[in-house]
């Protein structure tokens, strides 16, 4: 091996080891929430209380659910992370959810599709906890068979 | 419930995840790894279930019950009053020709669909409802089932289709949803209720009297329904 080759794949490797370390802080994993549990009475929907014009009735349906919420992110203690709740696309059109929780994580809203932030700071232990009671509103001209939202948390890890 | 990622494989980022190791691994370490990225980007954790929202009719005809009204989310109740309608005709006047206002015992002035205070009885009869089911399409049918001809106690007869009814409701401009007609004797459709909506007039009757008819007190029911496929 020639010093110059040497050198050239001493190069090589710095070069892939820092693009690496650069992929690695800015990836964004999955968030084990297995232990996580839904309370019974899910997705019950309702039809909303009219409003404005007479006569004109809603079409809107809300449920409400409450999700005792345990992430693992033993993964990432004692990093710096950004723990987001996402909301896989539907075939029910525009849809709202919103959620209040007890202050472990963030309130907030999320469409289909999109992610919303629930944590962010130092993880500092091995499973995250709260209680989510998410409300969410549907479209009842397109709900007309059960549906199912799916949700999953993903972390950012700095 | 859940998903069961490996942690350590992340979902996206800038560029693939790359890892170092692999670098100097095999192909096969290599392949393996992204299989894992491409699985662990599909998955989901938790999944809540929606139902449709249940399908429901309500009808009021005159007197009818309600817990609350429909915009406070209230609870159609049942109410098994049957009003009666109802004109006597002056000796004088009778077969004229001169229409003779009818009354009724209703006491229904509001509407149940939000406590407004929409007809005036006894003069008025309150008819309205709601239908409403999931999906884009559906609509229910408003009907009325009368008999031929109304009767008294000696057979005699008068038709049915001397009775017929004006449309109104306090602040109601332009056509009413159930409009005004006249009894056919048998079933006619007075209205169709579109998908997710609430309908409602206020119905005044009168007796055409221009026929002479044997004395005496001459009845008959009608039935309202309201119905969806």
């Amino acid at each position: 091996m020639t010093l110059a080759s040497f050198v050239s794949r001493c190069l090589l490797a710095l070069f892939f080891a820092a693009s690496c370390t650069t992929v690695v802080r800015a990836a964004t994993y999955p968030v084990d929430d297995r232990a996580s549990t839904p309370y019974a009475g899910i997705g019950k929907m309702q039809w909303d209380a009219p409003t404005g014009k007479r006569g004109a009735a809603p079409s809107t349906l809300t449920g409400r659910i409450a999700v005792q919420t345990r992430l693992d992110v033993r993964a990432w203690k004692h990093r710096m992370g950004r723990i987001y709740l996402t909301l896989q696309n539907t075939p029910l059109g525009p849809l709202s959810t919103s959620w209040t929780t007890r202050g472990r994580l963030l309130p907030g809203s999320v469409r289909a599709g999109e992610r919303t932030l629930v944590y962010s700071g130092p993880i500092d232990t091995d499973v995250l906890e709260d209680e989510l009671l998410l409300t969410i509103k549907a479209d009842g001209r397109r709900l007309v068979r059960t549906e199912q939202l799916d949700f999953s948390f993903e972390i950012d890890v700095n | 419930m859940g998903s069961g990622h490996d942690p350590a494989t992340p979902l996206r980022s800038g560029t693939p995840p790359v890892n170092t190791n692999l670098l100097a691994a095999p192909p096969r370490r290599l392949a393996l790894a992204l299989l894992a990225f491409g699985w662990a980007g599909i998955a989901s954790a938790f999944t809540v279930s929606l139902t449709p929202g249940t399908r429901a009719l309500y009808l009021d005809v005159g007197n009818g019950s309600y817990s609350g009204t429909y915009t406070s989310g209230g609870t159609p109740q049942n109410n098994s009053t049957i009003n009666v309608v109802s004109v006597t005709v002056p000796a004088a006047a009778v077969g004229n020709g001169v229409a003779q206002a009818m009354t009724s015992n209703s006491t229904q002035s509001t509407s149940y669909y939000d406590g407004f205070a929409f007809c005036s009885p006894p003069a008025q009869v309150y008819v309205g409802g709601f239908y409403r089911q999931p999906g884009l399409t559906g609509t229910a049918s408003l009907t009325a089932t009368a008999p031929t001809s109304l009767t008294n106690p000696s057979g005699d007869t008068i038709p049915f289709n001397r009775i017929s009814w004006t449309s109104t409701g306090a602040g109601d401009t332009g056509a009413e949803v159930i409009p005004a007609g006249t009894f056919t004797g048998g079933t006619q459709t007075l209205a169709t209720f579109g998908n997710n909506s609430w309908n409602e007039s206020c119905h005044t009757f009168s007796y055409a009297n221009t026929t002479t008819p044997a004395a005496g007190t001459y009845t008959g029911r009608v039935t309202y329904t309201l119905s969806a496929p």
